[in-house]
């Protein structure tokens, strides 16, 4: 049996998708990694939990490390003021192929620009349920690159394109030096 | 006020393109309008059009420099942008801030707060044409930003706080000089309200307007005043304090609907004024209690390496709640800086608040959202 009863009862709804829970950096806020395919029952069953009620999606960031993403959802509650942070990870099969997640915008409909955003900054593709709408068809095309980008820009990978519609990219920001390793 | 379908005229709709750059929009936006005679039937709102690659650049400087990146995260309201990445990073390497740093860090905030929200009121009285207010706020905020240049030597884009504290000290007679401007701020906050406020024509344009309710603004996720102004009772400064905000008392301004409805347009720009009171209080107490000290944490040397690990660090900005996810591998640039800009919930809602109005309430309603398009595209 889990000490922490929010994760013992996640283990009920959800068997097998808590995978490890461990603090998040150094605050005291727990995070909980999740297996992938489960994140949608997960959030359903963390959303509807009746003693954390996580109703709200605040942030969701995607970091990548090494060719594997970490997508972490920052979750609070508006009732009882709870927070947690879920997290999960997906593996890239190739540089420039993109990696599938299932969406949360059902759930959390604040979602919608957060897996927009990861969408066009890092080709990570959050897939709605079948049937379902997606969030391509909301009113909100609130996008970053401009029509026609090639690439993932925030990937570690990616190489700054030479030009953009005829428009040179003269500036020289890659690789430039940093003279001291310091922070004064 | 939102109406049902039935409720349209039926007649042949109207497409309208506004945008990216118009007069009647507060920022880069493309907005695609169906028009049923004067009413907005459906609204599609389009982004990105301010996108400069802030979290990518990131990563490709030093610490050090991150911050002034951060800085131009929001370029009217600078300093929000510095603190959530110094207290990210002073998160991460466990870096006690000095009390005096502290006391710098919030007059600073507040300060941005209230220039902010003055140039919130200059938006709206443009939205609904009325210029003599303009001259006014103008006017004042300009006090606030020779406060800016005084302490940092820079009006705007500050580039001021470093991890661990702040640049310099504060410079002499600056604590006076504060607490003068917040005088003459409450003075001329009278005049505000004689002037514009409670005019008839005003409250005409503003009043049972652009209603937002309680459902959108959990639906989208709406922090900071606007929320407020609906009633939804969340301040970042009272749930989960920082820089000393728990020590200081203030209140939490909600929506009254003293003018119309609670959360309509005359509700937000309301609950502007009562929160450049809060700032002008919260600015008194801090100026009466500034200890003597250093100014930056004597871990932060010419030496200091962020460690590695994360954090995620929350405040409350002018427009509503912002955070940072900062990552470091322990190296010279960082792994990740991620921001979750307020206004990115906020224009989540412009199509279904727009919804139902009259075209020619748009151009207030947008103003009265305080869209930060800068933040949003990042």
């Amino acid at each position: 049996m889990d000490k922490n009863p929010l994760i013992s009862r996640l283990n009920k709804t959800v068997p097998g998708a808590v995978l490890e829970v461990r603090r998040f950096g150094r605050s005291p806020i727990s995070s909980i990694w999740v297996e992938t395919q489960s994140i949608q029952r997960l959030g359903e069953a963390l959303k509807s939990d009746p003693e954390c009620k996580f109703d709200w999606l605040e942030n969701l960031s995607v970091v990548e490390f090494e060719g594997v993403f970490v997508i972490t959802y920052f979750l609070r509650s508006t009732v009882t003021q709870h927070t947690v942070v879920l997290r999960l990870s997906a593996v890239l099969a190739s540089p420039t192929s993109e990696v599938v997640i299932p969406s949360v915008w059902k759930i959390w409909p604040m979602a919608v620009p957060m897996e927009k955003d990861a969408q066009e900054m890092f080709g990570v593709v959050f897939k709605a349920p079948q049937g379902s709408t997606t969030v391509e068809d909301s009113d909100a095309k609130i996008k970053i690159l401009p029509e026609g980008w090639d690439g993932f820009p925030l990937r570690k990978n990616y190489v700054f394109p030479k030009e953009f519609i005829n428009i040179p990219h003269s500036r020289p920001v890659v690789n430039r030096a940093i003279p001291k390793k310091t922070i004064q | 006020m939102k109406r049902n379908s039935n409720d349209f005229f039926k007649t042949d709709l109207t497409t309208w393109e506004i945008g990216p750059y118009h007069g009647s929009l507060p920022a880069p936006m493309r907005l695609k309008l169906s028009l049923d005679g004067e009413i907005i039937a459906s609204c599609q709102i389009e982004t990105g059009f301010l996108h400069r690659g802030l979290e990518k650049a990131c990563e490709l400087h030093s610490w050090k420099s991150v911050i002034a990146y951060a800085d131009h995260l929001d370029p009217e309201a600078a300093v929000f942008g510095e603190l959530v990445l110094c207290l990210g990073v002073e998160e991460i390497g466990e870096i006690v801030v000095p009390a005096r740093a502290q006391c710098i860090r919030v007059i600073l905030a507040e300060l941005t707060r209230i220039s902010s929200h003055l140039a919130y009121i200059v938006r709206i009285a443009r939205a609904v044409g009325s210029e003599t207010i303009i001259h006014y706020v103008l006017r004042d905020r300009e006090r606030i930003l020779d406060l800016f240049e005084l302490l940092t030597g820079a009006r705007f884009s500050l580039n001021f706080l470093r991890f661990g504290g702040v640049c310099a000290d504060v410079t002499d007679g600056f604590i006076e000089r504060v607490l003068e401007v917040c005088e003459m701020i409450r003075i001329r906050m009278k005049e505000y309200n004689d002037l514009f406020t409670f005019n008839h024509g005003f409250l005409k344009r503003s009043a049972f307007v652009g209603t937002l309710p309680t459902s959108l603004i959990r639906a989208c996720g709406m922090t900071g005043p606007n929320a407020r102004a609906s009633g939804v009772n969340f301040d970042v400064r009272k749930e989960t304090p920082y820089m000393g905000y728990d020590e200081l008392e203030f209140q939490i301004p909600l929506g009254q609907g003293e003018g119309g409805n609670i959360g309509d347009v005359h509700d937000r720009f309301l609950l502007r004024l009562r929160e450049i009171s809060q700032s002008m209080e919260i600015l008194k107490q801090v100026a009466d209690r500034v200890p003597a000290g250093d100014f930056i944490s004597s871990k932060v040397e010419k030496d200091y390496v962020v460690p590695p690990g994360e954090a995620y660090a929350r405040i409350e900005s002018s427009r509503g709640l912002l955070g940072c996810h900062v990552v470091s591998d322990g190296k010279e640039k960082p792994s990740r800086v991620q921001f979750r800009p307020p206004s990115l919930a906020h224009l989540m809602a412009v199509p279904e608040l727009v919804e139902g109005i009259r075209i020619e309430d748009l151009p207030v309603v947008l103003a009265s959202l305080d869209l930060g398009v800068a933040e949003a595209d990042r």
